[in-house]
């Protein structure tokens, strides 16, 4: 649930994502499900020239398997409370597994 | 053809929903009627009778049947010719009941079998065409056979089955949303409810007042035109009749806009409505899709295929004054328009409903601050950027997806006063669904014989691994730490216990003559002046891996003292995060010859930037006398942490301190420096004292005293002692002649090494573009607390370094406005020096301090 809940703190703010099929797309990040899948508003393709047929597209929702890196703005990302959250994810999962 | 009379050509989610079961009995009836009946019925049960009863909460699927027996009085239904099924009457008498005449059920059916007469094959859907065709001929039969009641239209359409069904497997012939769906999910303009009454005045207008051309230009269209043909008679024959069917709908249909503009929940009635709605609009949409034809419009550009009701509608207002140009971009834009609203509408509030309510029962957590901690602190940290996102979203429309996300980690609305009902109300299911999924029993994997893992089942939370495999060692190992740790505990606590005992175990080699001296916390801790070297030949060892998880340790207590503080800021024990300190288990000082291992772990965690980070938090947690405690151990073991013992340019050839260094340098000042100056506000005058004695008595200060963590400590403590001193409050007459023999002590060991202060390249430590520069600030404090003597002395020795500010600052050219400012920062960095004993200094020369 770590990045589930990390990326909804990334709601509304522009990422570019990296898909395992070499596409990038950037876009405005709508939703995103504890899959982490995707929903992009106002996209545009990094490499248009490369994958024209995504010209047209205005709002796409992406699988979340497909993903291979999602670039975010680094303000958008609190290093410390990242940490914090990781540890307890790491403690709570310590305790079910015990 | 499949059996059932199933076209694969349909989309698979009517297949399944509502499409399936309702159309193959409609089918089945036909079949029965032709003897057929009992095996197919068979079958059928055996097909499609689970999907009624699924925990699947298809809401179409399964509320078909209670939905019609609503609007059906069984007489009606009884009055109807067929009904040796009870589930067909109800689907043919809604149908009848919606016009209120059983005879037209009895004419439709006549209708049926002349169809089928004609297209006995005929039994599974039919492409548009395909039905216009048949439209088509048996219009031309009704129209010879002279009906005295004109079916309704809705009727038209052949394929055996209730239009409603029609409808709903052939999205695109005026298959329309409801309207609450539009309104609820997508945030779009409503196009539909006002629509039907504005569609057809109109129309019924242009039948009333008859134009001339009319009657030839539909009489050509039953030729040219087919489709229309069935309508087109009746409209012509009774224009009252039609007029008032579809209006009824229309007026039916806004009425229960209201209610559907909700997002139904679970309320079967509701949903019912909402399908009628559907199916209602659907029939008003069919009796316009003929009306281009009824105003006479011979264009074929008039005739795009599939059009939303509202498209036809606009299109007959405008259509006349249009040149064909205008008509056929308008066309053109109709069948795109078409061509989005295909899809648009295939789920229906409850069916997004259903998903929500899926999606959140499985992410929805009891416990949002360990589940969800990132989100959930980080809007409190930033609640500016959440607010706005907040704002955008409700002008969005996307305040369900907003509820969904935030909702998410949240226990159900406790936050969300103003949630609307239908939130509430989704939050309520979505309750139920947790508990329930609660209840029930978890399988999270399964071993299948002969595989290498176990096939483990993923849920929301914790999505599924392809494969989870547990080798035995490592089970092994866990149990084994597990026991260990146990024993250790117990040691811990019988050695604690007798601790005039010493326990020599291999777990925890010594409690050692450290805890023994002062382990109650509160105890004066001065007394730990003087911890005997001896201790050394038996301490511990502890490696990097014991000191990294005795800093985790650490870290994970002050968390979970931060989650307790904030349930009850009141009672928080921090009795275990003192014991993880170990601040009091191995004693060490930088004067006794220890290795690195056995310094105190607690110090030699702070050689991590982890912990250096997490300090002004730990601090929040401890007392007075703890903070104490802790920072009497640095002092006494300076040269022992990294920033200190590398931290000197002297150790190093070439006299610059790598880089490394310097950063951990850079994140001392930032956390242990600051947190040190306000744990030190705290510290009563004789505590200072102590602590520089021990400092000194453990440190050699003359190399402390070249790093710059050291001297910023050696500063903050001098001033604060200059600062209680000057207040002169409760400060006796023994602490003051303690302070001055500390400070002899302390100046001696600096003395005729003072210079060596000054790192070797001034211009590494100031350029003049910082405000600060520590060096001349410890001499300031060193000059503040010292005789006059002691400030001759420091002046002597400094005198090079004085002048070589100065002429750095006088290199500095006047015009050069952009590094102007570095020159007045040298120089005031200097003053702040001079200034202490009254002497002020510019670029060329020294003077008197004029007050």
């Amino acid at each position: 649930m770590l990045f589930f809940s990390f990326f909804k703190t990334l709601v509304d703010q522009e990422v570019t994502v990296e898909l395992k099929n070499d596409i990038e797309i950037k876009g405005t990040l709508k939703s995103v499900d504890q899959f982490l899948n995707l929903k992009l508003d106002n996209i545009s393709c990094a490499n248009e020239s490369k994958y024209p047929h995504l010209k047209s597209v205005k709002n796409l929702f992406i699988r979340g398997s497909t993903v291979r890196y999602v670039h975010m703005n680094a303000n958008s990302v609190d290093c410390t409370l990242l940490q914090d959250a990781s540890r307890r994810e790491a403690m709570v999962q310590a305790q079910t597994s015990k | 053809m499949s059996f059932f009379g199933f076209d694969p050509s349909i989309p698979p989610h009517l297949q399944q929903g509502s499409g399936a079961p309702g159309t193959n009995e409609s089918y089945d009836f036909q079949e029965t009627y032709d003897g057929l009946g009992e095996e197919v019925d068979a079958f059928n049960e055996e097909t499609f009778g689970d999907n009624k009863q699924e925990t699947w909460n298809d809401p179409s699927a399964q509320n078909h049947a209670p939905v019609l027996k609503q609007n059906i009085s069984y007489a009606q239904a009884a009055s109807s010719t067929n009904n040796d099924d009870d589930f067909m009457n109800d689907l043919w008498g809604t149908s009848g009941a919606k016009d209120g005449a059983a005879q037209e059920v009895q004419q439709q059916q006549q209708q049926q079998q002349q169809q089928q007469q004609q297209a006995p094959q005929e039994k599974k859907f039919l492409s548009l065409e395909e039905i216009e065709a048949q439209l088509t001929a048996i219009d031309q039969q009704s129209q010879q056979q002279q009906h005295p009641v004109h079916p309704p239209p809705q009727f038209g359409y052949p394929g055996m089955m209730p239009p409603q069904f029609a409808y709903g497997m052939i999205p695109p012939a005026g298959y329309m949303p409801a309207p609450g769906q539009y309104g609820q999910f997508m945030g779009a303009p409503m196009p539909m409810p006002q629509m039907p009454p504005m569609g057809y005045q109109p129309q019924l207008q242009q039948q009333q007042q008859p134009v001339p051309q009319q009657q030839p230009v539909s009489q050509q269209q039953q030729q040219q035109q087919p489709p229309v043909q069935q309508q087109q008679p009746l409209q012509e024959a009774q224009p009252v009749v039609p007029q008032n069917a579809p209006q009824n709908a229309g007026v039916r249909r806004t009425s229960k806009v209201d209610s559907a503009q909700f997002p139904v929940l679970g309320a079967k009635g509701q949903s019912g409505q909402l399908h009628q709605q559907q199916f209602s609009g659907a029939q008003e949409s069919a009796a316009p899709s003929s009306s281009p034809k009824n105003g006479g419009l011979p264009s074929p550009s008039s005739q795009p295929s599939f059009h939303s009701p509202q498209q036809r509608n606009h299109n007959n207002q405008n259509f006349h004054d249009l040149t064909p140009e205008q008509q056929a971009k308008l066309a053109r834009r109709q069948e795109k328009v078409a061509r989005i609203m295909k899809y648009s509408g295939i789920m229906n509030p409850r069916d997004k409903d259903y998903v929500t309510r899926f999606q959140l029962s499985q992410i929805v957590t009891e416990d949002p601050y360990n589940e969800d901690f990132y989100a959930q602190v980080f809007k409190v940290i930033h609640p500016k950027a959440n607010s706005t996102h907040l704002q955008e979203h409700s002008q969005q429309h996307n305040s369900i997806a907003q509820a969904y996300l935030e909702q998410s980690g949240h226990r159900l609305g406790g936050r969300f006063k103003r949630a609307d009902v239908a939130l509430q109300r989704m939050q309520q299911q979505v309750q139920k669904a947790v508990t329930v999924a609660k209840e029930r029993p978890k399988l999270t994997q399964y071993a299948r014989e002969g595989a290498l893992g176990k096939i483990s089942f993923g849920n929301g939370k914790k999505p599924r691994q392809q494969l989870e495999i547990f080798s035995q060692a490592a089970q092994r190992e866990i149990e084994k730490q597990e026991q260990l740790e146990k024993e250790a505990a117990v040691e811990a606590s019988i050695a604690k216990g007798e601790s005039d005992e010493a326990k020599p175990s291999d777990a925890q080699e010594d409690k050692s003559e450290f805890t023994k001296e002062s382990t109650p916390v509160s105890k004066r801790p001065l007394s730990i002046s003087a911890p005997s070297p001896s201790t050394s030949s038996t301490s511990k060892s502890y490696s990097k891996k014991d000191v990294m998880s005795i800093l985790e340790n650490i870290i994970t207590k002050v968390m979970n003292l931060e989650s307790a503080s904030r349930l009850n800021p009141q009672d928080v024990d921090t009795k275990e995060l003192w014991e993880s300190l170990h601040i009091l288990d191995q004693p060490s000082t930088s004067a006794s010859t220890i290795s690195e291992g056995e310094v105190n772990p607690f110090i030699q965690c702070l050689n991590h930037n982890k912990a250096l980070k997490i300090l002004p938090r730990l601090f929040k947690f401890l007392s007075r006398e703890q903070i104490l405690t802790i920072v009497t151990l640095i002092m006494s073991n300076l040269e022992n942490l990294y920033v200190i013992k590398k931290g000197s340019y002297t150790t190093y050839p070439d006299k610059i301190v790598p880089l490394p260094i310097l950063k951990l340098i850079e994140t001392y000042t930032l956390t242990f420096s600051k947190v040190l100056m306000n744990s030190v506000q705290d510290f009563k005058f004789n505590e200072i004292i102590g602590l520089l004695v021990i400092l000194i008595g453990h440190n050699n200060v003359s190399f402390v005293s070249t790093t710059k963590i050291g001297l910023s400590i050696l500063t903050t403590l001098l001033s604060r002692a200059e600062l209680i001193k000057g207040e002169g409050v409760n400060i006796s007459a023994t602490d003051l002649s303690e302070w001055s023999s500390c400070y002899d002590e302390l100046f001696t060991s600096l003395e005729s090494r003072i210079s060596a202060i000054f790192p070797p390249n001034p211009q590494d430590i100031d350029d003049g573009s910082s405000r600060e520069n520590y060096v001349w600030q410890f001499l300031a404090t060193l000059s503040l607390g010292g005789k006059l003597s002691h400030q001759r002395i420091i002046v002597d020795e400094v005198r090079d370094e004085i002048f070589g500010v100065m002429n750095r600052a006088k290199s500095i050219d006047n015009s050069d406005i952009a590094n102007l400012y570095k020159k007045q920062n040298l120089l005031n960095n200097l003053n702040m020096y001079l200034v202490v004993m009254g002497l002020v200094a510019d670029e060329s020369e020294i003077k008197e301090l004029q007050s």
